[in-house]
């Protein structure tokens, strides 16, 4: 679905990420985990195209890519109701013409309800909380129906409730339609029994790592 | 005779700038740009004192535009669009220009141009008219012009607002979903631009920037929703410029000031009163 093939991701040209070779399966359900610095966000902005590869080649032929962004990172100057978020997510994957004359959907609030956030349609974004904002931006992320969904830090700012509820929404999607899931967290327990890759990356090196070492190895990242 | 059909045309401009402007404001304010708002009328301020100066050393090109409100447009354009370009473009998410650059933007035109007038007597009684707001004193090509510039920016504005909102508000999750963020935000830089020149040659920096932010803001204080925002705004504008006008009228007060006072006066109250409900 993608591939990376021997990229380097950097920024004014310095390397942060270097010599990466990863291919995403169609139905994996991916997790990346590194300390702070380590580069996993560099590395999932170059899986989205947020970010151009210094060398490399990144394939994102046969993916049609959701994002979640971290919530934190949507700055809202005037009230966005959480409806409204996800019109405007779902309007960018229909040509710009037909943007001019819409109307509001049964299939946005659907969107919302299927994220468990169908009662905080008409309220406005920046009174939610951390978990309702994950669940009106997985919404959006999921009214262009993708086949692949890449989150950034779906966890932070969010209490171990509404993480492990978040997981159980993803771990849904992911069996129901066989979505791709690829994301970014410091919290790895709640996707421990959902997720089948775990990518640990450190000083812009990255390493598959099978489960039960994962955990390891983000209490201890000497191990080998 | 006369005197009617001059304040005729001042109140459809004043109703003009508080209907259409609003909207232009809601882009500044949600790119986080509202110092743009105030740094893109100086600027386009500037270029009117560098037209006068033109003419008043009898350069051709500034000598050929007779009359003022002529050379007011060609100033206002001639550097209020390539600054807002040179400025704006930042509103890209990838490099975006600091309040501080903008403060110091802003201090640089309004010194440059009161150098320059100081140069120029006609230049300076025009420019000084201009600043309070010279809406009394407006022509029929002025009217015209004005109205075509804000209907033009208005319906621009409305018809992509997803797009450019989508843009603003995200600038991550729309390239992502492979949205040319760059393009989009461009045609806002440019329409907006253009609807601030032709504003500040006409109407002046203070009344244009009060009414790019102030219905905006007063809006904010009632609605929930962003296109709640976007119509209160209108009857927000709409009511500002009427009080205004009728405050100018009645009391003989600058028409420009009047309404920018009046504007601030009922935002104040309303988050006076917004205030004192959440307090409750």
């Amino acid at each position: 679905m993608i591939s990376l093939e021997n990229i380097t991701l950097g920024y004014s040209g310095k390397a942060v990420v270097e010599g990466v070779n990863l291919i995403i399966a169609a139905g994996d359900f991916m997790v990346i985990g590194g300390h702070n610095g380590g580069g996993k966000s560099t590395l999932l902005r170059g899986i989205s195209g947020l970010l151009d590869p210094l060398s490399g080649t990144v394939d994102r032929s046969h993916a049609c890519i959701g994002y979640v962004p971290q919530h934190t990172t949507i700055e809202q100057a005037l009230p966005l109701t959480a409806l409204e978020i996800v019109e405007l997510g779902a309007s960018a994957s229909a040509p710009w013409w037909k943007t001019i004359i819409t109307k509001r959907r049964a299939n946005h609030h659907q969107a919302l309800r299927d994220c468990q956030a169908g009662d905080l349609a008409s309220k406005p974004f920046s009174d939610l909380s951390g978990g309702q904002r994950q669940r009106v931006l997985l919404a959006r992320a999921l009214s262009s129906s993708p086949n692949c969904l890449l989150l950034d830090e779906p966890t932070s700012g969010v209490d171990q409730p509404a993480q492990y509820a978040l997981a159980n929404l993803l771990e849904n999607h992911h069996r129901k339609s066989g979505l791709t899931v690829v994301l970014v967290t410091h919290e790895f327990s709640p996707f421990m029994g959902i997720a089948n890759r775990f990518i640990w990356i450190q000083d812009g090196a990255l390493r598959e790592l099978p489960a039960k070492d994962f955990l390891n190895h983000q209490a201890n990242p000497t191990l080998g | 005779m006369t005197e009617p059909f001059l304040f005729g045309k001042a109140l459809w401009a004043t109703i003009l700038l508080g209907a259409f402007l609003p909207i232009v404001g809601r882009h500044l304010i949600l790119g986080r740009a509202v110092l743009l708002g105030l740094a893109i009328p100086q600027i386009a301020m500037t270029g009117i004192a560098f037209v006068f100066l033109g003419a008043s050393l009898h350069w051709p090109w500034a000598e050929s535009l007779h009359d003022e409100s002529s050379k007011a447009l060609v100033g206002s354009m001639l550097f209020g669009l390539p600054g807002l370009f040179l400025i704006a473009t930042p509103w890209n998410h990838r490099i975006r220009m600091s309040e501080t650059w903008l403060a110091v933007v802003y201090l640089g035109s309004v010194s440059i141009s009161n150098l320059i007038l100081s140069t120029d007597a006609v230049g300076e009684t025009y420019l000084d008219d201009l600043f309070h707001g010279k809406l009394l004193f407006i022509g029929d090509a002025e009217l015209r012009w004005l109205g075509i510039a804000l209907v033009f920016g208005f319906l621009v504005l409305l018809g992509f607002r997803r797009r450019f909102l989508l843009a603003l508000t995200d600038p991550d999750y729309a390239t992502v979903a492979g949205i040319a963020v760059a393009g989009w935000t461009m045609l806002a830089t440019l329409v907006c631009g253009t609807v601030i020149g032709a504003t500040v040659a006409t109407a002046g920096p203070l009344v244009t920037f009060g009414f790019l932010v102030l219905p905006v803001l007063t809006a904010a204080t009632f609605a929930k929703s962003l296109s709640g925002n976007l119509w209160t705004s209108v009857l927000a504008g709409l009511a500002i410029a009427l009080a205004g006008f009728h405050l100018s009228y009645r009391y003989d007060l600058p028409l420009g000031d009047s309404v920018v006072a009046t504007g601030c006066g009922i935002l104040l109250i309303l988050r006076l009163i917004s205030s004192f409900r959440t307090y409750r």
